[in-house]
């Protein structure tokens, strides 16, 4: 068994174009993300995630809207996605179904389902496709008409959607009697027609989070909560209010406000015990 | 239901850097860094079915990054800006206010990534992994799901064609290298 060459950078070669080559490496080195660059990135990915399980709502309405058999598999479509390697195939389960569904409500197209229910090891791949399918085919406007898309998304974006809790969390921002019971959410968010959440809400949503964070970051806190308080009005039922309050939360304690931070800091840790801002708040919380 | 988000949460917070670092070194400028991060995970979550735990967690999505990497290269307003704006590749890197930045080693890194941009991207790849991450051949070889072999003969081909390029960039402009200086 050789080993492996030394490297480039390591070497010791005086040569000029081995100098050079080094230089040029060296350059390129680091990609390490800028600062929040991870937090920025979270909010993009939560709102389209969002979107794209309203959409599979739709889908999942027009599904059990045109035909009875697929009623079913309602549920296990809405279910949010396990990621731990045991349980993917739930998850399989929903991109199928999920895209199954938006092909037979848009094209009626019944013997799709079988397919790609039977799709033996290619299963990977029209899976993938499927998805694809269905996200296209439902976002079009003949298929899925804004005003049929459930607001589903609160439920499934929000880690734990405790209704006492949120209400708590939120409550400064506005009261919503709008609140959903996560189990609830399961059961009856395809069939719940409120208010449509357009990518555009979404897009906003995750813009003005972006720009709050920046103020925050540059030292603006007042700027910060400002913004949130604008967010606020403008997207009351918005699908990123873990970030937003985590947001406020942080705002407050850098803009001096600490007995307020604590005390929301405190809410948003009984609303949302599992949530993975909880170190970092309990740390704000604590300190003096 | 609820678990599933806080999973794929913690799947994002392990991997985030990782796949930045991925899409950066597979050439995404720093400034579409971010977009395509979020494409990647999206793409992770979406097709988590996909997955089955066929090969471990970080090779399938270095595997994501790869193809976002390379429709991103492919496309027509990448190569434009990367002929038309190679100076520019850290202007999101610029407003944290970091000193990291200058006008030098923008410009060397762009030559540098110029120079990789040559590479046949299963060589670009391998090379990036060895030479900057300092991944051993083993490493890079279970990562990409290759022989050992392969490995190392594409860093071999990888390192010709480098050289022949710095080679060829000091010939013929001997000042370039002064200004990169």
């Amino acid at each position: 068994m050789t080993s492996d060459p030394e490297r480039l950078l390591k070497s010791s070669d005086d040569d000029e174009d081995a100098a050079l080559e080094r230089e040029l490496l060296r350059s390129i080195v680091d990609v390490s993300p800028p600062a929040n660059a991870q937090d920025d990135a979270w909010d993009g990915i939560a709102a389209r995630l969002a979107a794209a399980s309203a959409v599979a709502a739709g889908a999942a309405v027009l599904g059990r809207a045109g035909t009875a058999s697929t009623a079913p598999a309602t549920a296990s479509a809405l279910k949010a996605v396990p990621l731990a390697t045991g349980v993917v195939h739930a998850f399989a389960t929903k991109v199928v179904v999920g895209a199954v569904m938006a092909v037979t409500a848009t094209v009626a197209a019944g013997g799709l389902w079988v397919e790609y229910r039977h799709a033996p090891v290619a299963t990977t791949r029209s899976a993938a496709t499927a998805n694809v399918t269905a996200r296209a085919s439902v976002s079009s406007p003949s298929a899925a008409p804004p005003a049929s898309t459930p607001e589903t998304t609160t439920g499934v974006v929000e880690n734990e959607p405790a209704p006492q809790g949120d209400a708590v969390v939120t409550s400064r921002a506005e009261p919503h009697g709008d609140t959903v019971a996560p189990s609830r959410v399961e059961a009856h968010g395809a069939a719940r027609a409120s208010k449509p959440h357009s990518d555009d809400a979404l897009a906003t949503e995750s813009a003005l989070l972006t720009d709050a964070r920046a103020s925050l970051r540059s030292g603006d806190a007042a700027g910060a909560l400002a913004t949130l308080r604008r967010l606020d009005a403008r997207a009351p039922h918005g699908v990123l209010r873990q970030e937003r309050e985590v947001l406020a939360i942080q705002a407050l304690a850098a803009s001096g406000d600490r007995a307020s931070a604590a005390r929301r800091a405190a809410a948003f840790i009984e609303a949302y015990p599992n949530s993975p801002h909880v170190p970092s708040l309990r740390r704000l919380a604590g300190s003096p | 239901m609820t678990d599933d988000l806080t999973e794929f949460r913690a799947v994002y917070e392990a991997h985030f850097r990782f796949v930045w670092g991925s899409l950066r070194r597979l050439g995404v400028r720093e400034a579409d860094a971010l977009d395509l991060t979020q494409k990647v995970f999206v793409t992770v979550h979406a097709r988590a079915a996909v997955f089955e735990g066929r090969s471990r967690l970080r090779t399938w999505i270095f595997g994501i990054c790869q193809r976002v990497a390379s429709d991103y290269r492919r496309s027509a307003a990448f190569r434009h800006e990367v002929v038309m704006d190679a100076a520019e590749l850290d202007t999101h890197r610029e407003t944290e206010g970091g000193a990291h930045a200058t006008a030098e080693s923008r410009q060397r890194a762009a030559v540098a990534e110029t120079i990789l941009n040559k590479l046949p991207e299963p060589q670009r790849v391998v090379f990036v992994l060895f030479e900057l991450d300092e991944m051993s051949g083993d490493e890079i070889a279970e990562l990409l799901d290759l022989s050992v072999g392969t490995v190392r003969s594409r860093l071999r081909l990888a390192r010709e064609t480098v050289r022949r390029e710095v080679k060829r960039l000091s010939a013929v402009d001997a000042s370039a290298r002064k200004a990169a200086v």
